[in-house]
């Protein structure tokens, strides 16, 4: 679904990307582990299309990421920053209702799925509040939830189990501001929708949280990769080594996704 | 309720109308009325040729600057010359608008002529010729073509004495070996950032040519600021203010500290001088009075003919 | 997941059916307001109407009657004067406010006005050019007011694309040096008014000085419906705008991401912004702080939401303009108060309570 050939993007003499190689299909989830300033961000936005000048192919559904028109891109690929900023009172439904921008559907259609999705993220008593008075954990939800609603399916077609089929959903650092509680229950809610064909590429620091889900990892360094593969042939004492420089403890868990601590 | 109604019965129509008969609103027929001239006076300079021709009587409302002579002040004002009101205007139903050069807006002629009313604005040439021609013209609009005679005739008799008594006095400086012209500087205000001061197309440049005075700023046109050092430079013997300016004795004395007066020869002995504004710095029936007035201020410069 | 949520579909459905009700009902009561107000602007003046003088001079004109010249005089201010003005003053403060609604959500800053790009100093400078011009050449003083009303509108259109140009960097047009090109092309407008002001003579001065304060003594019907046509397109592609302006609103990224190619909806937004105050500008001089704060008042009273705002501007605009043209004629007869020195007195204080409100309460509306 998703394939990067050879992404190099450089900014002046200085180097933020280097022949990345990498492909994702439907229903994968993906993590991007790496320090900061490693090219993890950027590497998403190129994906999302955002930056026009690397170079290297991006290949998303069937066309290069830049070939797709703008509309079209929208309703198949969402990307959540880490931050989100509005500057004027909008209302949190009324940012939803923004995800369904591109779609022909009624009130009764788009209310429909929006009620669905806001129910999953729980951010149903969030409806009526100015966004710019919520917290940063709740607008991180109405921001996930805004993305999720984007990539829903027309209401005039039938629903199906693989409703997200050939979709892309990039996060960058979905869980940063969610508290205990919220940051696996977002991820449950987001494996849920992977089931249902969704691809994930998630940029996280939370490598304890995103590694159980992950199916693919990806380390960066400086732009390159280190490695990637399943997370347990990726993570090990030696590769985190020389991504971050010190040396961690990995305790084993049963489901062979090492729990890593200093 | 019945006013707002018609009001919205009479929009309607309105718009209707104006489709089936736009531009011919102008061509319509005015049935003429027989009354009396009512007339706008734009101008300090308009309204008192009116008041010296006797005509006051038909002005029914002036522009700010109508100050002179007093009764003129307590007319209705329209505001300054340059921004009238078309509306306001139209508000005191007269027949004729009489303005100075710059009255406008420029949209304004066009306006009131479509609303049958007579506009001339005149053009002011700033010396003693402008001044008889804005005079005949006037007393043949206002019909007082013989009164306008007898005005040019007395203003053209005292200024011929009064330039005759300036030439005399040059020439018995002359004589005695005096031969420098006195220079004189007009200041219209002051500021601690420079003068503004009449150059040359001015009525004070008319001034002190019948007076045989050169003018410090003639190689300027019009009104301007002076800087400081071109002033220093031309250093005139005399200032004269204009008299809005001054509101006291003191207000002279600070003017002969100003930086760009102090130097000169007015400024060292303080040799300043006030001019009645609404005579010098525009065109008047007055303007013998304020040539005699230069020619009295200045007088200490020349020896005694006598 | 974890937490119960109580909105149903059908609850929010309703909701958002209300809200569109409350705003489209508010909608209809500015509308009423600006019809109520025409019809006071039509009214109030400093010369004295008689309704029943008009509906004689009415019928003897469709009875093909000549007039008396009371009855002229009296349907010559109605129709020739005040009507006018009145369309113009609608369809100026409808620009103007739709304008900043715009620029606002464009550079998504509350605080933003349409002269942030230096159309309005471009257009002053290049009317106070033509001025100085005219006044030195008289024989130009034929067709004056177009040749000021074509200058201003070229050199609007100019300054916005000179601060394009300054502004445009390989990866698309950067807001920030869109706003620092436009501070600099104001202030060489300003240089180049002072320069001109310093040279010309007293006339041209008064005029410049008077052209800057804005008026709508001038306007005839031709002007008007020259504006007026322009204007109704003008209008349609605002309304064209409201969405990509909600997705503005999120940033440019995210609403790249949701589809809305940013480049060249900025670049419209732009030029229609300068297009319609070059044109209000021209005709009328500069009319300062319409654009500011009229998004301000309809954000208060309707929504954040373009679906809402943008129309509610230009109801908004076109009230507040009628409003400031009739005491502009009304509170000193026979004297008229130029309408820019009115909006701005309004303007501007009202300005300094938002900034002193936004710095109290970090969140603006």
């Amino acid at each position: 679904m998703l394939n990067l050939q050879n992404i190099s993007l450089s900014h002046g003499a200085f180097t933020l990307l280097d022949g990345l190689n990498l492909s994702l299909s439907s229903g994968d989830f993906m993590t991007v582990i790496g320090e900061n300033g490693c090219g993890k961000s950027t590497l998403l936005r190129c994906i999302a299309g955002l930056h026009a000048s690397y170079s290297g192919n991006v290949t998303f559904g069937q066309r290069s990421v830049d070939a797709w028109p703008a509309k079209l891109l929208a309703k198949a690929r969402a990307f959540v920053n880490q931050h989100n900023q509005v500057q004027f009172a909008f209302l949190t439904e009324e940012v939803l209702q923004l995800g369904r921008i591109n779609q022909h559907e009624n009130l009764a259609q788009s209310s429909a799925l929006i009620c669905q999705v806001a129910e999953q993220l729980s951010i149903g008593h969030l409806f009526g509040r100015d966004v710019r008075t919520l917290s940063g954990g709740e607008r991180q939800r109405v921001f996930i939830a805004k993305a999720l609603v984007q990539l829903l399916p027309n209401a005039n077609e039938a629903k199906t189990e693989r409703d997200f089929e050939g979709k892309l959903l990039l996060l960058d650092e979905p869980t940063s501001a969610l508290d205990f509680r919220f940051q696996k229950a977002m991820m449950d809610v987001i494996k849920g929708f992977c089931q249902q064909g969704l691809g994930v590429m998630c940029v996280s620091h939370d490598i304890n949280l995103v590694l159980p889900y992950a199916t693919h990892v990806i380390l960066l360094a400086n732009g390159r990769c280190l490695a990637q593969g399943s997370a347990g042939s990726v993570i090990t004492a030696q590769n985190l080594h020389q991504c971050f420089g010190v040396m961690p403890k990995l305790i084993p868990q049963a489901n062979s996704v090492p729990y890593i601590t200093h | 309720m019945y006013k707002f109604v018609s009001l919205v019965l009479l929009i309607t129509s309105m718009s209707v109308q104006l489709w089936a008969s736009a531009g011919d609103l102008v061509k319509t027929e005015v049935t003429p009325s027989n009354q009396q001239m009512r007339i706008i006076a734009s101008g300090g300079s308009i309204t008192e040729i009116i008041y010296a021709l006797g005509k006051q009587q038909l002005i029914v409302a002036t522009d700010s600057t109508s100050l002179f002579p007093a009764p003129a002040a307590a007319l209705p004002k329209l505001g300054y010359f340059r921004q009238l009101s078309t509306e306001g205007i139209l508000r005191f139903q007269p027949t004729h608008l009489f303005g100075a050069q710059a009255t406008g807006p420029e949209t304004l002629s066009a306006q009131l002529e479509a609303a049958g009313i007579e506009v001339h604005i005149f053009n002011e040439q700033r010396d003693v010729a402008g001044l008889h021609q804005l005079i005949s013209e006037l007393g043949q609009l206002l019909s007082s073509v013989d009164k306008a005679e007898q005005l040019n005739a007395s203003i053209t008799a005292q200024v011929k004495a009064l330039k005759s008594e300036a030439q005399e006095r040059i020439k018995t400086n002359q004589s005695i070996g005096n031969t420098k012209p006195l220079t004189a500087l007009f200041v219209m205000s002051d500021s601690d950032r420079g003068l503004t001061v009449a150059g040359g197309n001015t009525v004070p440049q008319a001034l002190f040519d019948d007076a045989g005075i050169k003018n410090a700023a003639q190689s300027l046109a019009d009104y301007k600021v002076m800087d400081n050092e071109s002033i220093l430079a031309a250093n005139p013997d005399i200032i004269f203010v204009a008299s809005h300016r001054v509101k006291d004795n003191q207000a002279l004395q600070r003017l002969c500290q100003h930086p760009a007066l102090k130097a000169t020869h007015a400024g060292r002995n303080c040799v300043i001088s006030t001019m009645e504004s609404s005579s010098a710095l525009g065109l008047s029936p007055r303007y013998p009075q304020a040539l005699h007035t230069v020619l009295a201020r200045t007088a200490s410069f020349y020896a005694d003919a006598h | 997941m974890l937490m119960h949520t109580n909105v149903s579909p059908v609850q929010l459905q309703l909701t958002l059916y209300a809200r569109r009700k409350k705003h489209l009902r508010a909608f209809m009561v500015a509308l009423l307001l600006a019809v109520i107000l025409l019809l006071v602007g039509l009214q109030a003046g400093s010369f004295k109407q008689s309704i029943g003088i008009l509906f004689e001079a009415l019928s003897h004109k469709l009875n093909q009657r000549a007039l008396s010249q009371e009855q002229y005089l009296q349907w010559y201010v109605f129709s020739e004067l005040r009507a006018p003005r009145i369309f113009m003053a609608m369809f100026v403060g409808a620009l103007l406010a739709m304008s900043g609604c715009a620029m606002q959500g464009l550079v998504r800053n509350p605080l933003a006005d349409p002269g942030l790009i230096g159309i309005s100093g471009g257009a002053a400078a290049a009317a106070a050019t033509a001025l100085a011009l005219i006044n030195h050449y008289p024989q130009l003083a034929v067709g004056g007011q177009y040749l000021i009303a074509l200058s201003a509108f070229v050199g609007a259109l100019l300054a916005v694309w000179v601060v394009l140009i300054v502004a445009r960097t390989p990866a698309g047009m950067a807001i920030s040096s869109l706003i620092l090109a436009g501070v600099a092309v104001n202030a060489l407008a300003g240089t180049h008014i002072g320069a001109i002001s310093y040279m010309a003579n007293d006339d041209a001065l008064r005029q410049i000085t008077y052209w800057t304060m804005g008026s709508l003594g001038g306007v005839t019907w031709s002007k008007v419906l020259f504006v007026g046509a322009l204007s109704l397109p003008i209008i349609g592609l605002f309304m064209h705008l409201r969405q990509p302006l909600n997705l503005f609103a999120l940033g440019e990224n995210e609403a790249q991401c949701m589809g809305l190619e940013v480049s060249k909806y900025k670049r419209l937004i732009l030029w229609l912004v300068a297009f319609s105050v070059a044109l209000a500008t021209a005709l009328c001089g500069i009319i300062g702080f319409v654009g500011l704060v009229v998004p301000h008042i309809a954000r208060t009273l309707f929504s954040a939401d373009h679906k809402y705002l943008m129309p509610a501007c230009g109801a908004l605009g076109a009230i507040l303009m009628l409003g400031a043209d009739t005491a502009s004629r009304a509170l000193f007869p026979p004297l008229e108060i130029p309408i820019g020195i009115v909006t701005s007195a309004v303007g501007a204080p009202f300005f300094l309570y938002l900034l002193a409100k936004q710095k109290a309460g970090g969140v603006n509306a």
